[in-house]
């Protein structure tokens, strides 16, 4: 299907992200600008696991009518109030206005879950635990809570697809859009730092007690971050009606799985070349058009093996990329709507960050991120997503002139 | 239950057997069908995968108190019973 | 704008009441089970000689779907001839998850502590479990998608469906719930519902294979605005006096199917598998609901309900393959 009909265009009103990289999007962009990382000094919560993290350390507020709200979401609704204020669609304030449809659909991982261990462990001393945190728990679908927030009639999801989440959720959305389902589509994803998430992936050895090195030589797993990054996606039809152009479109998509194995990627991520392949296709556009990727490069041996094999068969040997989770930390269900408005922030200011973490090229890897701040030539940026469970995506972002 | 002090390497290699039968639900092997030098990862062996293999190395550690990044560090250990009771004679600490 | 009906090409289900399609219709053929006990699924149902070596690690919850999943699979086989599996796409809903493996994890860290909890049981803990087994062994390599829900994940996962398929995203898609219960949760549901007789937690998982409407199916489905059936399903936890009850404007027979299948967050799944059934038997099934002798004999359309949402809410229609559109009458 070809890009140009109006219907099949998905414009990006508006995005907002908050991370250990930054508070909002201009920070975000001082912390790359300088290459700086922040780690967390202290884990939020007790755990016996020593390793690097990287936590946000902010105000978040109570929301308005959700006692109680989740860290999640609470993140979330920074990063919504960001985008919706850089789309210019906060004016009637956070309220759906009539006639007009939005979606939404949001990745995480922890906010899924019932998890809380004081809870649990409480039920196992006594039999008879209080039910604050079961309450808390229903409340915290991000989708739910965030499409009750707006009033919004359109169809609500929440992707729960580990790792590839927020880039799913940002694929998902575009369909709606193209469908005809909603003319504004809130997409992206948020997750927490979590001491049940950290304990399961120290137990599948994968995390890093350094600060992870993603692509690198000497490289040893991955750190955990938290955070929320939110694009808001809007039909042409509707930006046409409040009279704004958008510079920025989900010019293709693609998701595709290995079907290989629970943890372990397929070696070769023929997953991720389906995806990326699918990506191009819907885009109509060829790889060398690519001026740069964000990659997933979570700094796990599997991964950045699996992905950057992919990258230079697909998409060569001279195209920069880089991963920006040396700056982030693996931020779960947050990492695919983070890393979209990271792609989008590289096409509009024209340079990508230093690859953070990244010092010694791997001589068993075909690739090397970029080590410096990078000049970027071109209007499309790939960014993808690879999940434990096998299954990839990868989003295109363009920039009209 | 062995401890620390008093295993022989046959005490270890029998141990282990029975630990990976009782905790990775192979439910159709004993743990004398396990030849000592049976090749435990891959096709053509007992047919452990990736996930059995971090499984493994968090029940070594419970058990015989070995530490985990070491564990993860030296995977040739991991071939088979061979390989793997002198590693845990060697360190464990319970 | 409203999507395009799919073609339903298959279905698999694990319910309390059975696995295989004819014990479930008969089981809803029958009078509605006099206890208000959680409907289960039982441990016999689950061991599937089939799938038992691949499956030697998984819990209830992925063991549900799997073989849920699988049964659809067989059951569109035909119509999955030539379909690369790169056009298969798959999407699996939950509400709670499979908590279960969950709290086992929590049990490693609470007795062992954080950094010697087990990698098998956090890897199978998350929601995505499912859809990573599937996967892998119906070799499927299309999307894959893993939703979670407390009240609308079916419908949201079948009108995604509908989508990826008018947009030629995929060529086939697997459309399923999986929900499970345990100790810790039905714990909760009693004090929660202040131990309500009249709800019944369920558990089971069903699956339905979907192509766009071109390929022959055994029925068509759309979620779409509400309109008139010959059959209505009412999907909600409690049905009595108390609760609103059907417009006095629908035609056709009301009937709900939670008294066999049980509730829970992807209710509307099971609801809509009785509908299917009751169409394939020409009867109305289920635990009919005010005046059986409105209704015609002929089932060829249903659609679920819930009259304690916005009652323009969108449904799931299921409509007969050669049939007209709206009530027989």
């Amino acid at each position: 299907m070809s890009g140009s009909s109006e219907a099949a265009t998905v414009g990006i009103a508006g995005i907002g992200a908050v991370s250990a990289a930054g508070q909002d999007v201009p920070a975000t962009l001082e912390s790359f600008r300088h290459g700086r990382p922040n780690p967390s000094k202290i884990l939020p919560f007790e755990s016996s696991i020593d390793c690097p993290t990287f936590q946000i350390i902010a105000d978040l507020p109570e929301l308005p009518g959700h006692l109680n709200a989740s860290r999640s979401l609470r993140l979330l609704v920074r990063a919504l109030t960001e985008a919706l204020d850089d789309a210019g669609l906060n004016e009637d304030g956070l309220n759906e206005a009539p006639g007009v449809r939005i979606g939404v659909c949001l990745g995480t991982t922890v906010a899924s879950q019932l998890n809380n261990v004081p809870f649990y462990e409480a039920y196992r001393k006594t039999g008879h635990p209080p039910l604050d945190a079961v309450h808390e728990y229903l409340s915290a679908n991000l989708a739910s809570a965030v499409g009750d927030l707006l009033s919004a009639t359109g169809p609500r999801m929440t992707v729960v697809n580990a790792c590839s989440s927020g880039t799913d959720a940002i694929g998902i959305a575009a369909t709606w859009i193209r469908a005809g389902l909603c003319d504004i589509a809130i997409a992206g994803g948020a997750d927490e730092l979590n001491r049940v998430a950290m304990a399961g992936f120290w137990s599948l050895g994968v995390m890093s007690n350094q600060l992870c090195r993603p692509f690198d030589r000497d490289r040893a797993g991955l750190n955990l971050g938290e955070g929320a990054g939110v694009v808001i996606l809007e039909s042409a039809a509707h930006a046409r009606r409040r009279n704004k152009a958008h510079r920025f479109e989900v010019a293709g998509f693609g998701s595709a799985c290995d079907a290989h194995h629970l943890t372990a990627p397929h070696p070769e991520g023929r997953g991720l070349q389906t995806a990326i392949r699918a990506a191009l296709a819907q885009a109509n556009i060829t790889s060398d058009q690519v001026a740069f990727i964000n990659a997933h490069g979570t700094a796990t041996l599997d991964n950045d093996r699996a992905e950057s094999g992919v990258i230079h068969r697909l998409l060569g040997e001279t195209v920069p990329f880089l991963s920006t989770k040396g700056y982030t930390g693996h931020t779960l269900g947050a990492a695919g709507g983070l890393e979209a408005v990271f792609s989008v922030l590289g096409l509009r200011e024209r340079w990508i960050p230093a690859s953070c973490g990244f010092a010694n090229r791997d001589p068993d890897l075909p690739l090397a991120p970029v080590r410096d701040v990078t000049p970027i030539n071109g209007d499309y940026a790939l960014s993808t997503s690879l999940a434990f469970g096998g299954n990839n995506a990868a989003v295109l972002i363009r920039r009209r002139a | 239950m062995s401890s620390a002090q008093n295993r022989s390497l046959d005490d270890v290699k029998s141990e282990l057997k029975k630990l990976l039968v009782e905790n990775l639900s192979l439910e159709d092997l004993r743990p004398q069908d396990i030849g000592d030098d049976a090749e435990l990862f891959g096709d053509n062996g007992v047919g452990l995968d990736s996930l059995d293999g971090v499984e493994v190395v968090v029940i070594l550690h419970r058990t015989f108190g070995l530490d985990v990044k070491a564990m993860q560090k030296g995977r040739d250990v991991f071939r088979s019973i061979n390989t793997l009771a002198p590693y845990v004679l060697a360190h464990a600490t319970k | 704008m409203t999507l395009p009906p799919v073609s339903v090409l298959g279905v698999g289900a694990v319910t309390a009441v059975g696995r295989t399609l004819p014990l479930i219709t008969a089981a809803i053929s029958d009078a509605s089970p006099a206890t208000a006990a959680p409907r289960t699924v039982s441990d016999d149902v689950l061991a599937d000689p089939a799938t038992s070596k691949r499956l030697r690690r998984a819990d209830r919850f992925t063991r549900m779907a799997v073989i849920a999943a699988s049964d659809a699979w067989s059951t569109a086989k035909a119509s999955l001839e030539g379909v690369p599996l790169e056009r298969i796409g798959l999407i699996v809903a939950s509400g709670f998850g499979p908590h279960g493996r969950g709290f086992k994890f929590l049990d490693g860290i609470l007795d062992h502590g954080d950094s010697a909890a087990l990698p098998t049981d956090f890897s199978h803990s998350v929601h995505g479990a499912p859809a990573a087994y599937i996967t892998e062994i119906l070799g499927l390599r299309g999307p894959s998608l893993s939703t979670t829900d407390f009240l609308s994940g079916f419908e949201q996962a079948v009108l995604l469906a509908q989508a990826w398929l008018d947009q030629q995203q995929c060529d086939r898609v697997l459309v399923g719930v999986v929900e499970e219960l345990g100790e810790v949760l039905l714990h909760c549901a009693g004090r929660m519902l202040n131990h309500d007789q009249r709800i019944s937690p369920g558990e089971g998982a069903v699956f339905w294979m979907l192509g766009r409407s071109d390929t022959p199916g055994i029925a068509t489905l759309a979620v779409a605005p509400p309109a008139a059936v010959d059959l209505r399903i009412v999907d909600q936890p409690v049905i009595g006096p108390a609760s609103p009850t059907i417009d006095p404007g629908h035609a056709g027979a009301t009937t709900t199917f939670s008294p066999y299948f049980g509730h829970s967050p992807s209710s509307a799944a099971f609801q809509l598998l009785g509908g299917l059934l009751s169409m394939q038997a020409g009867r109305l099934l289920g635990r009919l609901i005010g005046d059986e002798s409105s209704a015609a004999a002929r089932v060829d359309n249903v659609a679920t309900f819930r009259p304690s949402f916005d009652p323009s809410a969108a449904t799931l229609r299921l409509t007969k393959v050669n049939s007209e559109p709206g009530p027989s009458t």
